[in-house]
């Protein structure tokens, strides 16, 4: 298989847009393919004269084949210091990172704003949507921020109305504000509404439980690597819901600077459903020396856990080691230390979602043609296994 | 071992619907400082000062909740084994006055019957959109045997007092025998000998090092 640079085939004509982003409506979801992809080598172009080069597979690959291969490269992108950077770069990496293709997600095509209507948590949306965008991002003019107010709460809105068996979680808002922040209106939707069937599907069902149970896996993970710290934790009696508003929210209710969560939703968007578990992991080994010199007492733990500290060393300490653990216990070992049957019964979605490996894991390793293959058939095993979540979420209700 | 520089622990719950001001009362007691842009909660939230009640230092421990009823199966697991209860509405919102007897009834069926359950009505700053008189409220905290003050979270006013009255409370159920120390679930933890009921002068470090 040849490996070539990635030439720059085309101008970006949709530059302009970028600056008028609510214009551009329906337009991005269909996009032709191999536009969308010259569309992400200019703009890599563009923001770094170091060019993290992006390569490409030889143009015998059939389209579909290719576009895997960009997914694979900027998933590993992702994982790198900084990951994709820059916001111009986001905003052509992140739609690539959700898989419109997938049959069995029923994704909303029309005029979604149009699709607005009473829901039994709009309320609660509007209270939360006021009292948001308070710490960033900087300077926003009053006029700007009613605007993006107001874009928040349709958007979130329009997700609840179409799809009425998700239920609204407060922390939801501060996913869709950065989302928001970041693309325009109409992608800012498509991200929101992709995932919310997706990666935050468990949040979503009728009760929390989807949530707590992804946190169960935080012990059993430290446990593999760490004794010690996993037996103090033990002792002190506390429980791991102190680490829930990272994992519900992404980090975004934790995390005071806009940089910050953009750079982890980058890696997020590009990992497994359970990344943000393996970070908040991360976090805790890195401050294990602060919990065992600390009171082996479940108050003192808990308040010291619970709070995230500012500026902590994601790039450089964190993130890999959060990759480097995943890669280790991987999630489909972790949820069978933790107890398979527990875990695929109360968090359905992520439990289809590992078994599936979508999106496939950040790999150190340049694609394989094997792997575009593999990742083909997984997505046929995460149908099938997203059907069945679906069916037993619809039990649920 | 750790050494104790409080004599007891009081284990704090404070309740209510979202947006009244429990994560402000509780930053305003901690940190004596008012935080208008407090980030609603997730979960549960946790903060802890010393005081001092009739010449003690007692540690208050205190788990602030979320308000939104998705959250409740997380925070309610937290009500369990706690000495003192602030259940806090909004003066200037009717709903969150209302939605009180349901606040009140998990708080009596998850807490212990010795738990003693104060009730805040918070925003009394907000004088000119009062939605809820004092009398009423009065009139339900006496009815239902709770203690009842008006308080502002963005003033201080009445924020020391409602955490320590909840305090000296406590404190005499433990002197007069009607909280039992050794219960499961009490609360209330004892750090140092069992102090003799009066005072230790001040002298906080004579009581501390026990480690028990
Ligand atoms: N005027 C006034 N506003 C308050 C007071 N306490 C809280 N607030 C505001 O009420 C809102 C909700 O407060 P918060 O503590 O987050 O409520 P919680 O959901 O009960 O924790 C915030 O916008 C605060 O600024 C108060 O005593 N007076
Ligand atoms: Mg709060």
């Amino acid at each position: 298989m040849q490996w070539t640079q990635w030439p720059t085939l085309c101008e970006d004509k949709d530059k302009d847009k970028d600056k008028d982003k609510d214009k551009d409506k329906d337009k991005d979801r269909n996009k032709d393919r191999p536009q969308a992809l010259n569309w992400i080598t200019l703009a890599m172009d563009e923001q770094h004269g170091r060019a993290r080069a992006v390569t490409e597979p030889s143009s015998e690959l059939s389209p579909e084949a290719r576009l895997m291969a960009l997914r694979e490269a900027l998933c590993r992108m992702a994982g790198q210091p900084g990951g994709f950077q820059t916001n111009a770069l986001r905003r052509r990496a992140w739609p690539h990172l959700v898989d419109n293709t997938a049959t069995f997600i029923r994704h909303f095509d029309g005029d979604f704003e149009a699709r607005v209507i009473e829901h039994p948590e709009t309320l609660q949306v509007k209270l939360d949507v006021d009292r948001s965008l308070i710490h960033y991002p900087p300077n926003l003019s009053p006029v700007k921020l009613a605007k993006l107010r107001q874009h928040l709460e349709t958007v979130i809105n329009a997700v609840l109305s179409i799809h009425p068996e998700l239920h609204y979680f407060q922390g939801y808002h501060d996913i869709a504000t950065l989302f928001l922040l970041v693309m325009n209106k109409r992608q800012g939707f498509v991200l929101l509404e992709h995932l919310s069937l997706t990666k935050f599907r468990d949040f979503m069902g009728p009760s929390l439980e989807g949530a707590t149970t992804m946190l169960r896996l935080i012990f059993p993970l430290i446990k593999q690597v760490d004794l010690e710290l996993y037996a103090f934790l033990i002792r002190s009696e506390v429980e791991p819901v102190f680490s829930l508003s990272c994992v519900l929210t992404w980090f975004s209710h934790v995390v005071d600077e806009q940089a910050v969560i953009e750079r982890l939703f980058d890696l997020f968007l590009a990992s497994h459903a359970l990344m943000p578990v393996y970070l908040v992991t991360a976090i805790i080994l890195f401050r294990r020396d602060e919990v065992l010199s600390g009171d082996c007492e479940f108050s003192a733990v808990y308040g010291l856990l619970s709070k995230v500290p500012p500026s902590l060393p994601y790039d450089l300490v964190l993130i890999p080691h959060a990759l480097e653990l995943s890669a280790r216990v991987q999630p489909n070992e972790l949820i069978e230390l933790a107890g398979q049957a527990m875990f695929a019964q109360r968090a359905p979605t992520t439990a289809a979602l590992i078994a599936a490996q979508f999106p496939h894991k950040p790999s150190r390793s340049t694609t394989q043609p094997w792997r575009v293959g593999l990742y083909a058939v997984s997505l046929s095993v995460l149908a099938a296994a997203m059907l069945a979540a679906n069916s037993w979420i619809r039990q649920q209700l | 071992m750790a050494s104790y520089n409080y004599s007891y622990i009081f284990k704090y719950i404070i309740i209510g619907d979202m947006g009244v001001g429990k994560s402000c009362l509780l930053h305003q007691f901690t940190e004596k400082k008012f935080l208008p842009d407090c980030p609603h909660t997730i979960g549960v939230e946790f903060g802890t000062r010393i005081i001092e009640v009739n010449g003690q230092k007692i540690k208050l421990q205190i788990w602030d909740t979320a308000g939104q009823e998705r959250f409740r199966a997380v925070t309610r697991s937290y009500y369990r084994g706690a000495a003192g209860a602030l259940m806090v509405y909004d003066v200037t919102r009717r709903s969150t006055y209302n939605h009180l007897s349901s606040w009140l009834t998990d708080a009596r069926n998850l807490t212990n019957p010795n738990t003693t359950i104060f009730l805040i009505g918070n925003k009394s700053d907000l004088e000119s959109q009062r939605d809820v008189t004092y009398e009423e409220a009065k009139k339900f905290a006496d009815d239902n045997g709770l203690t009842f003050l008006e308080a502002s979270a963005k003033t201080g006013a009445n924020v020391e007092e409602s955490f320590i009255e909840t305090a000296k409370t406590i404190f005499q159920n433990i002197q007069n025998g009607s909280l039992d120390l050794n219960a499961a679930e009490s609360g209330v933890q004892q750090k140092t000998q069992p102090a003799p009921a009066v005072d230790l002068g001040d002298k906080p470090a004579a009581n501390s090092g026990c480690g028990c």
